[in-house]
């Protein structure tokens, strides 16, 4: 186990590289920084000043070192448009994303596990064909539109809602609903499918047969065994939210740390779009990891081994 | 009559017949919504009723045809410059389509080769390929997307490249595994003994049995990657205007969702249909294939 | 004893002292125009569309900042709303002399910078206008590059040295639009650094500044006793919603009180019964043709454009027929919601001196096609068309799509559409990076007369190479008419400026439009001056409750 982790974390590592690379690269490809950092009437004299005070004047190889050293310290640099450390940026940004992604999180295992819950129970039932509906449509609606469509209704016509951007607690709603509508029709398939997997176990059926009341038969014995692939499962929910950050966050104006990356690209801002995809990787490759950690974990083998939870 | 002449509407009737029931065993509604996505998509040009880029200005932004204010020359109602929706949206299926499918056919291709080659070698090879593979599979693939083609500018090619080289590993994870299972199959050693090269035995025996898991993921990443494209073209580094891309349609009639929703209101509906149809299909065909593999 | 005097004392609490006091509470309370001004209260918000480059030091702001800064600074000069002409603000007087090289301001005393910075004085001036004007600077104001140095012969008087004469000087050192970085700030609070000054700015205006986070919001908090105005508002607060359609959805819910909105969103702002205020002549929009200039090396020019060079009579032909293909009525209506003031020529607005009586350019695409067959492109060509998105202004692109379009279905023209954002394409204007492509893009007023635009985007020393031409005959034009101090002789060269332009045919013109303000229920009076399309004076609003 030890040695798995550890080869993990090194491949985390690569990737990271990788990543970091090959950003550097793609700013270094699409013009001289310096041109863009300054005014447009600034003398030769000038731009190649700035270029050696940003080492820019350093074959590329030692560029990269430079970089990735400052990377390793801490330090990614200024913005080029607010002088500002870019970590400082990032540190503003990066809570908004990860809270607008835990809520939705929320939302998903609220909505998605009560009634996965109620539809492996009463399986084959009306209320399990709408359930299984809601969840295929949950695959098909583009969250994007289901956004715009969601502020149409209640942040345009009814006004109920704020229609963008983050303020008070209402104004996590909107986004909850369609990042979680998404995950949350994945969460009530998974749900529903351990449900049943778990309803027909030889310890239920005995538990049945003991004449412990269904009620308890069902929530404390099956959903405790169900709820670890659940757990698992949102965490790479988490993954997939912030795959789709960037998108989201533009929907509903939300100012987190995929938003400042679009932002940086447009402005061409190249520190922060650095700084902005390493954090946002490193965070990425980090979930991705817990989630492989978590399910070579909880192996299906150790869970059927400890009968009755 | 000869006997082969009288046989040959039989050899027709029993070809349709098994034409038929094989019709008989798709999924009903998502084949016939892929089927009319594809319809329109070969058939645009005969079945949209305006030109989707050249509107007219002072037509601009009527309501479909059952709204007070629309009429049936335009079904769906015109956008912000006046182009006819329905026409756009029928354009757009070519534009998905042509997208996801040369992707997916580029990822495919080399998560194919890939996979094979990881299998069948087995080793060093297999565990540098697959290390690439998981790298690759653990990037978040959207903000890369956005990134590189914010830099190297909107453009279809730009496009389909980017999202095809991001998608390869999960083909080539799959293909790898496929392959491992295939390779322990006596015939396989066979061929070896026989003196086959690798290459023979890899692209004889082993592909044509990964075709059929081929299809299924190629199928799902298909709607994956019509979901990918109309996101970056919503955010605007996707398919460049005045293309009628579904995803750039989005994001012109997010401004006018006050005045105009349907603007944005029908291509996302068209969207969401053919990724619904997409993944229906996938689903079945997994189904459908999956137990076969079993058997082999 | 002690009692008595007690009594004797109270007595006296009720003589004259209190009577005094009390008669001057009750007249305060009610004479219409109290000595006292009203206690501000309540949160005025604002939702804008960009903060720009979000910084408020005078060397790194190329102009727009005024839309995210204006509230906390002043300058020397203000305008008069109504009558547009200057009015003294942080300078109490002026005059110009050595034929308007140098300028003598006369400050006014007691302006008290925020949070204890102390009173403004000319070295405050000058440390200013130093640190603008300094090598490398990304403030574009012209003065500046003429500028030798400001002397503080008392503290209350700057005299301010250009190297030649500048007769609109007034212009940049004044409340319009592209003049706020010359605001006044505080030497002591400038010293701090450039980290610490970004971080805590300091000002003389009448909000003054709370917090800031990047890309989200800004907080200012009124000044009370401010020498010029108290706000009524208590807090103003600036936030960033790149969406249109979401701060429209805010201003209808009452959610902000001020949304800035792009002029195509007329018909949304009704449906969604929201009030309306427009400031005129903010914006001239039309497509530019690039590449009419001397070359310059490579990549600035393009041998072989159709529509290149200027005088060439085929290449005139060109871009009338371009002009003769776009139906700008259509554009009018349907774009801008009538809200486009047609002209001739670029930035002359009908009915001003200076602007000679002039019809549009028609529109026949017929003519069109038989121009552009005499031209020998019967057919037409390939060419790009960059759509520069300007933030809180989408109306740009959309005219340029627009027009596009009716040139690919007049003209037969294949057009590719290239999106660019603002922030690229301005570091791009001087350096003339452009050729070959036409250019859809409204910018803004700058100044009252046309030449103060068309010296900065014509003139072959141009700050900003918008026009996409050089010639000397424009540079002798504006040469002339930035050395004439008359204002009706002035007017006079306009005209014929005017009149040069509209036979060159150097763009495809559709006109000038408004700056559209949303705003609630909340706001009563609100003075605007015509020209500055950002949320300005924002100190004078009324509150209705």
């Amino acid at each position: 186990m030890q040695r798995y982790i550890l080869g993990r974390v090194a491949q985390l590592v690569v990737s990271l590289l990788v990543v970091v690379t090959f950003v550097f690269l793609l700013s270094r490809l699409s013009g001289d920084p310096v041109l863009l950092m300054l005014d447009v009437r600034a003398t030769e004299e000038e731009k190649q000043a700035l270029r050696v005070h940003l080492g820019l004047d350093k074959p590329l190889p030692v560029q990269y070192a430079v970089y990735l050293a400052g990377m390793a310290t801490g330090d990614f640099g200024r913005s080029v448009l607010s002088r500002r450390p870019v970590l400082e940026h990032i540190g503003e940004r990066l809570p908004n994303t990860l809270m607008l992604g835990g809520v939705g999180i929320l939302f998903s295992i609220a909505i998605g596990v009560p009634i996965g819950v109620y539809s492996a129970v009463k399986r084959g039932t009306a209320l399990d064909h709408v359930a299984r509906v809601f969840a295929v449509m949950g695959q098909a609606v583009p969250t994007f539109w289901l956004g715009i469509m969601l502020i149409l209704v209640f942040g345009v016509w009814l006004g109920w809602l704020p229609p963008g951007g983050k303020s008070g607690p209402e104004s996590f709603i909107l986004p909850a609903i369609t990042l979680g509508y998404f995950t949350g029709a994945a969460i009530m398939r998974l749900t529903r499918s351990s449900m049943l997997e778990v309803l027909g176990a030889e310890y239920v059926k005995f538990a049945r047969i003991k004449g412990l009341h269904e009620q308890v038969v069902v929530w404390k014995h099956a959903l405790k065994n169900a709820t670890i692939p659940v757990l698992t499962f949102s965490v790479m929910l988490f993954v997939i939210f912030l795959g789709g950050a960037v998108v989201t966050e533009t929907v509903f104006a939300w100012p987190g740390l995929g938003r400042l990356i679009l932002e940086g690209i447009n402005t061409r801002d190249y520190p922060i779009v650095q700084g902005g995809v390493m954090v946002f990787s490193a965070i990425y490759l980090l979930a991705n990891l817990m989630v492989d950690i978590l399910y070579s974990y909880f192996n299906p083998k150790i869970r059927y081994a400890r009968p009755g939870g | 009559m000869s006997t082969v002449e009288a046989q040959r509407p039989v050899l027709v009737g029993h070809g349709l017949r098994k034409a038929w029931s094989l019709v008989r065993q798709l999924p009903p509604t998502s084949s016939i919504l892929l089927s009319l996505v594809i319809i329109g998509a070969v058939f645009a040009e005969q079945l949209a009723p305006h030109h989707p880029t050249e509107g007219e200005l002072r037509m601009r932004t009527r309501p479909a045809a059952w709204v007070e204010g629309g009429s049936t020359t335009h079904l769906l109602g015109t956008d912000d410059q006046g182009r006819d929706i329905l026409s756009r949206i029928i354009y757009g299926t070519r534009i998905s389509l042509a997208v996801s499918l040369t992707a997916v056919l580029l990822a495919g291709t080399i998560g194919t080769a890939i996979g094979l080659i990881a299998g069948y070698k087995g080793g060093f090879v297999d565990a540098l390929l697959m290390r690439l593979a998981d790298i690759g599979l653990s990037m978040p693939l959207i903000l890369i997307a956005v990134v590189v083609t914010a830099v190297t500018g909107a453009s279809f090619r730009n496009v389909i490249l980017v999202i095809g080289s991001l998608l390869w590993p999960r083909f080539a994870r799959q293909i790898r595994g496929e392959t491992l299972s295939i390779k322990e199959n006596d015939y396989i050693a066979l061929a070896r003994v026989a003196g086959r090269s690798g290459t023979y035995i890899v692209w004889r025996h082993i592909f044509p049995n990964v075709v059929p898991s081929l299809l299924v993921v190629s199928t799902l990443q298909v709607a994956y990657v019509i979901l990918v494209e109309g996101s970056l073209s919503f955010l605007g580094v996707g398919v460049p205007p005045p293309h009628p891309a579904w995803g750039l349609m989005i994001a012109e009639g997010r401004q006018l969702v006050w005045t105009a929703p349907w603007v944005a209101g029908f291509p996302g509906i068209a969207m969401g249909l053919t990724l619904l149809a997409m993944n229906m299909f996938g689903d079945w065909l997994r189904d459908k294939l999956d137990p076969k593999l079993r058997q082999v | 004893m002690m009692v008595d005097a007690h009594r004797h004392r109270r007595h006296l609490f009720l003589g004259p002292p209190w009577v005094l006091m009390l008669g001057a509470v009750l007249a305060a309370a009610w004479h219409p125009s109290a000595a006292l001004a009203k206690e501000p209260r309540g949160i005025l918000t604002i939702a804008l569309a960009t903060f720009a480059n979000e910084t408020f030091l005078p060397d790194s702001t190329p102009g727009a900042e005024m839309v995210f800064s204006n509230y906390m600074f002043e300058h020397l000069v203000r305008r008069d709303p109504s009558t547009g002409e200057n009015l003294p603000m942080l300078a109490e007087s002026w005059k110009s002399q050595d034929g308007a090289a140098t300028w003598v301001f006369n400050l006014r005393r007691g302006v008290k910078f925020h949070a204890g910075f102390g009173e403004m004085t000319c070295e405050d001036v000058k440390h200013t206008f130093a640190k603008a004007a300094r090598p490398g600077t990304a403030n574009t104001t012209t003065f500046l590059k003429k500028l030798k140095e400001v002397q503080c012969p008392d503290p209350y008087t700057a005299v301010v040295k250009l190297g030649s004469p500048h007769p609109m000087m007034l212009n940049e050192v004044n409340s319009g639009v592209f003049a706020q970085t010359t605001y006044v700030q505080s030497k002591k609070a400038l010293e701090r650094g450039d980290d610490a000054a970004n971080r805590h700015p300091i000002g003389t205006g009448p909000w003054e500044f709370v917090s800031h986070t990047f890309g989200d919001r800004v907080e200012y908090k009124a000044v009370r006793n401010h020498w010029r105005q108290t706000p009524e508002f208590e807090r103003l607060v600036l936030l960033k919603v790149p969406e249109a359609a979401t701060r429209i959805a805010m201003v209808a819910a009452g959610r902000v009180d001020i949304a800035e909105v792009g002029v195509d969103f007329v018909k949304e702002l009704k449906a969604a019964r929201v009030e309306t205020r427009a400031i005129a002549e903010f914006a001239s929009v039309g497509i530019t043709l690039g590449g009419m200039w001397p070359d310059r090396g490579a990549g600035t020019s393009k041998a072989g454009l159709p529509w290149a060079p200027l005088e060439d009579e085929r290449a005139r032909k060109v871009r009338l027929a371009f002009n003769m293909a776009t139906d700008v009525q259509a554009i009018k209506s349907e774009i801008f919601g009538g809200f486009l003031d047609v002209t001739a020529a670029t930035m002359f607005f009908p009915g001003k001196p200076w602007t000679p009586e002039l019809k549009p350019y028609s529109f026949d695409p017929a003519k069109a096609r038989q121009l552009m067959k005499e031209a020998g492109y019967p057919n037409c060509f390939e060419f790009t068309m960059l759509m520069v998105t300007w933030p809180g202004r989408g109306y740009g692109p959309r005219a340029g799509e627009a027009v596009a379009s009716m040139l690919e279905k007049n003209l037969g023209c294949k057009i590719t559409r290239e999106p660019m954002d603002r922030a690229i394409f301005s570091r791009h204007f001087g350096a003339r990076t452009y050729p070959g492509k036409a250019l859809a893009y409204a910018f803004p007023q700058v100044g009252t007369e046309p030449w103060e635009i068309w010296i900065r985007i014509g003139h072959s020393k141009g700050a900003a190479q918008i026009s996409g031409f050089e010639h000397p005959m424009m540079d002798e034009f504006l040469d002339r008419i930035s050395q004439e101090p008359d204002v009706s002789a002035r007017a006079k060269l306009q005209k014929q400026m005017a009149e040069w332009l509209y036979k060159q045919v150097p763009r495809i013109e559709l006109g000038g439009t408004v700056a559209l303000f949303g705003v609630s229920k909340r706001v009563g009076k609100w003075p605007l001056v015509p020209g500055q399309g950002v949320p300005h004076y924002t100190e004078y609003i009324t509150r209705v409750d």
